[in-house]
């Protein structure tokens, strides 16, 4: 199922030399992906005479996107298409469910782990938001009607976020084994501190605040082996899109393109 | 209520709204090379880009609506103190790694909610700034949280530094959920969130994290504000002239 293709808006009267022309336009950062693979080219349209192309940015702050702007005004001159103009949209807001099959599987080849695909939710973790003592000082008042506070995106987030330190904490036995800058291996490295303080119900309840649980059954494959014994060294990589990982099997450490 | 004055009061509400954002960012940034480790020295930068970013599009919007004819850089660098109207929060110094990572803390776990609603306005262009804005919050949250997990229950030095960093913070929050009149009235409108209702859900978030962390909730009745009325700590003056600088020597200056 390719979402992608069902959410780009090409309209008919658009010539093909500026359709084809739109799809060479790479992103900057990630040259092996083009904008539609990415999801970032949202449409195009005639005004007139004038082409009309569309696109949203990846996150608030990417920086690429002048970049991109100004792939695209080349890459139709260059196709003779010079009475065009570039609009930016924010709404619906980008997210990696609009990043193709093919983009995925060139990330994946590029050294890239793509972003896993959300699932249906699955109703076991959905009851999350029943868990005691959460939420239920905001549902009052007038924002009720507006507010899903702890919810919204809740089961589709939860299939897909990436593991984070505090749930590790909870979860795997012997935790925070020394590796270094991680998340959460310094708090039980440094002596005298922390050790059989660790409740168990905050992490699930902060997961829940957020909204994005982690689930241990979403590792992140290594794009050199394949393993799934891989670990987050940091939330933040070489790009807002990206957190940073290394494969406990094969020692690479390698990108992985974040679910958002 | 007229359509001029929603018009007004939006205009207000997003000036605010970049205000935040343009301080925290730009603080944020204070950062880069400084940070602990090379991770985090990326961590903070690609969190003050999303900030930044944020706060272009509320400023953009925030000139949109006022119609004469200000972009989002007349407005983040040709404006003086008194015209700016960030809560004052966002305006402290970064001081050390713990006062940042406090901040943030208590910042991310308000914004979180707080987007959430506003994703829901009936001013699409706010709408969907804040829909972008709250898949952001998350990921900070998530992180700061970390933080203070790490710090508070860390070794002797970080429990101590980010004890203080809390008490030390602890009078600026009382801002993020006090609401203007023109705020009040965008609420009433649908296009506002409404800030105290969250307050409840906040303070749980906030206690459970700090206890988690070992940490004291600090307590005391000390509320600084004044930042939506233009009244600014002292720290607001030396940060703008650091980031306004090159604008005002050579206005108009593209790179």
């Amino acid at each position: 199922m390719n979402q992608t293709a069902a959410r780009i808006e090409i309209a008919p009267q658009v010539p093909e030399a500026a359709v084809q022309a739109l799809e060479g336009v790479v992103d900057p950062e990630i040259p092996v992906l083009t904008i539609r693979d990415l999801g970032i080219l949202r449409g195009a349209r005639m005004d007139g005479e004038t082409l009309v192309v569309t696109i949203t940015p990846t996150y608030s702050g990417c920086p690429a996107m002048v970049e991109i702007r100004d792939s695209i005004h080349k890459a139709l001159r260059d196709a003779g298409i010079a009475d065009h103009r570039v609009e930016t949209t924010l709404s619906p807001a980008w997210t990696t469910d609009w990043m193709s099959e093919a983009g995925r599987e060139k990330l994946r080849a590029y050294g890239i782990a793509p972003p896993s695909r959300r699932g249906a939710a699955p109703t076991k973790l959905a009851q999350r938001h029943d868990v005691p003592g959460r939420g239920e000082g905001t549902r009052d008042g007038i924002t009720a009607g507006l507010l899903s506070p702890y919810g919204e995106n809740r089961p589709t987030s939860i299939a897909c976020a990436a593991p984070t330190g505090s749930s590790q904490r909870h979860d795997v036995p012997g935790r925070g084994e020394g590796a270094a800058p991680t998340i959460t291996s310094k708090r039980h490295d440094v002596p005298g501190r922390g050790e059989g303080a660790a409740p168990t119900g905050p992490s699930q309840r902060y997961d829940n605040f957020v909204g994005a649980a982690p689930r241990r059954d979403q590792a992140v494959p290594c794009p050199q082996c394949g393993s799934e014994n891989t670990k987050l060294v940091s939330q933040f990589g070489s790009t807002a899109c990206k957190a940073l990982y290394r494969c406990s099997d094969c020692q690479e450490p390698f990108d992985h393109f974040k679910c958002h | 209520m007229s359509k001029a004055q929603t018009k007004t009061d939006t205009a207000k509400f997003a000036l605010a709204l970049g205000d935040d954002a343009l301080a925290m960012g730009q603080r944020l940034s204070e950062w880069i090379s400084n940070g602990p480790f090379l991770e985090e020295d990326i961590a903070l930068a690609n969190v003050a880009l999303d900030f930044v970013g944020r706060a272009r599009m509320f400023l953009t919007y925030a000139g949109e609506l006022e119609g004469e004819g200000r972009s989002e850089d007349d407005l983040a660098f040709f404006r003086d103190c008194r015209e700016f109207s960030n809560l004052l929060i966002f305006e402290l110094p970064v001081g050390d790694f713990a006062n940042t990572m406090a901040r943030q803390y208590l910042i991310d776990a308000f914004e979180v909610p707080y987007f959430g609603a506003l994703s829901q306005s009936k001013d699409e262009t706010i709408a969907a700034i804040a829909a972008k804005a709250v898949k952001e919050c998350r990921y900070h949250l998530r992180r700061s949280r970390d933080w203070i997990l790490r710090l508070g229950d860390g070794s002797e030095e970080s429990h101590r530094r980010v004890h203080q960093a809390f008490i030390d913070v602890w009078p600026f929050v009382a801002e993020l959920f006090e609401m203007p009149e023109y705020e009040a009235r965008l609420v009433e409108a649908g296009i506002a969130a409404d800030r105290a209702a969250l307050r409840a859900g906040w303070q749980g978030e906030v206690e459970a994290t700090l206890r988690e962390a070992t940490l004291a909730v600090p307590d005391g009745d000390h509320v600084i504000r004044g930042g939506r009325e233009g009244i600014h700590t002292e720290h607001l003056g030396h940060m703008l002239s650091e980031m306004q600088f090159m604008q005002r020597a050579c206005p108009g200056l593209e790179w």
